[in-house]
């Protein structure tokens, strides 16, 4: 299992809210990539909370100076909108890019992007709400919009166009430290998923990473708030599951 | 010191190489440089298609340029793609012919529809007694970050150097001959032991 540490930026600064509200403010994306790098992270997840909202990305220049102290893999996620994005990012030393509005508005750049970046280094990001027993879906904007799309319509659709993986954030889990969303990954487990997941949104303590890796020891989880908040150190994660 | 060249063909991880090599050599540059174009050592990135990047490679020119840095007895080392390129052939996207530097073939881990690919996360890699290069062997049983869905199949046993696996599939890790070497894990990704591999490799030859 991969421990992925995740970054949510606002501003120049690594924020973290509940249910993607009440952002509080967490410290230096530079000096906490650092931090999670030394505690043995296995990748990095930084990602852009408004840049798909407002239209710009900000984190470019970040990476650049973040990739000459961390080497581990270095993932940038929001508002990337184009292949020319997709590039920058590569040229300021990221190595894969997470994508979920573009490719919702415009699926075929999905497509194009793993087509000329090789599937490996695109992420396809899914921001799921539960609407009803059973059901996901979609979300856009950071969580902020819904679109229609059921989850496990999606999921199906971005794997014929290439993802290399699938990121899955739980709007409804996100920031509550209160465990993964199991319900969540039992329903998208049901789906046919040939590539890796990243499970996101909920992880407070080493039990909630125990308890993923007991069932789906293949896949990935991204951690934030138990890690800003000091309630688990990947280090001791990793002993305690044999990493 | 050592000088150091990047092949900056237009696909891979370019960057994210350079800052690795950068941190334990300072003597680095891109190969579309001035100054890549002298070197003792070349490195050879990439993440993407091999029919892409074979491609990309020979419209640049660098096809020969490569050959010809290998017949000068420069070092190529090769990394994901960039180990790939070295063999002489490749499946991804239609049969394509590589450098040839080493025999053999660079098909899909797996075919089966259910497996999961890409691989990714870390893993580790074990030598194999054929490993002519002993100064590798302290990184033995050490884990190493992968993330690929194709593997090099070298046909001669000698320039199978060490393995890993994936789900019970045993797949080559390092392959090499003479003075080329290919690594299928990414050692500018894998925290401070790869920044160590890249050191002593940098180093030894």
């Amino acid at each position: 299992m991969r421990i992925i540490s995740r970054l949510d930026i606002k501003n120049q600064s690594v924020i973290k809210g509940i249910n993607f509200e009440g952002l509080r403010k967490i410290g230096d994306p530079a000096e906490l990539s650092e931090k999670y790098y030394n505690d043995h992270a296995d990748e990095l997840l930084l990602h852009d909370t408004v840049a798909s909202l407002y239209g710009r990305n900000n984190l470019f220049h970040l990476i650049k100076e973040i990739t000459k102290k961390v080497f581990i893999p270095v993932c940038v996620s929001g508002g990337i909108r184009n292949l020319d994005d997709i590039n920058k990012a590569l040229q300021h030393g990221a190595d894969k890019v997470a994508i979920n509005t573009a490719i919702v508005k415009n699926p075929a750049f999905l497509k194009e992007a793993a087509e000329n970046f090789g599937s490996s280094n695109i992420i396809a990001s899914i921001e799921a709400k539960k609407i009803n027993d059973g059901q996901w879906e979609v979300y856009i904007h950071n969580g902020r919009d819904k679109t229609g799309i059921m989850a496990n319509d999606w999921i199906k659709k971005i794997q014929e166009l290439g993802c290399g993986e699938i990121l899955i954030t739980s709007v409804d889990m996100d920031g509550t430290q209160k465990g993964f969303d199991m319900e969540l990954l039992n329903y998208i487990k049901k789906i046919n998923i040939n590539v890796p997941i990243i499970m996101s949104g909920g992880c407070g303590k080493l039990e909630h990473i125990k308890s993923i890796y007991e069932k789906f020891k293949d896949e990935a989880v991204a951690i934030a708030s138990a890690l800003h908040y000091h309630k688990i150190k990947i280090i001791d994660v990793k002993k305690e599951l044999n990493l | 010191m050592k000088k150091i060249s990047i092949m900056d063909y237009g696909l891979g991880n370019t960057w994210s190489l350079y800052n690795s090599i950068k941190k334990v050599n300072n003597n680095v540059a891109l190969f579309s440089e001035r100054d890549g174009k002298k070197f003792d050592i070349l490195f050879i990135p990439g993440v993407g298609s091999f029919a892409k990047a074979i491609k990309l490679i020979k419209q640049n020119n660098h096809f020969l340029e490569i050959k010809k840095a290998k017949d000068e007895n420069k070092i190529i080392v090769g990394i994901c793609l960039g180990m790939h390129l070295l063999f002489k052939t490749g499946a991804e996207h239609g049969i394509n012919e590589g450098l040839n530097f080493i025999d053999g073939s660079v098909d899909i881990l797996n075919n089966k529809k259910d497996f999961k690919l890409p691989n990714i996360g870390w893993k580790k890699i074990e030598f194999t007694k054929n490993c002519p290069l002993p100064f590798l062997k302290k990184f033995n049983d050490r884990k190493f970050y992968f993330i690929h869905s194709y593997v090099a199949q070298p046909k001669k046993d000698g320039d199978i150097y060490a393995h890993s696996s994936y789900k019970n599939i045993n797949f080559v890790s390092i392959s090499g001959n003479k003075n080329v070497l290919g690594m299928q894990f990414h050692p500018e990704k894998s925290g401070d032991i790869g920044l160590e591999l890249i050191k002593d490799i940098i180093n030894f030859f």
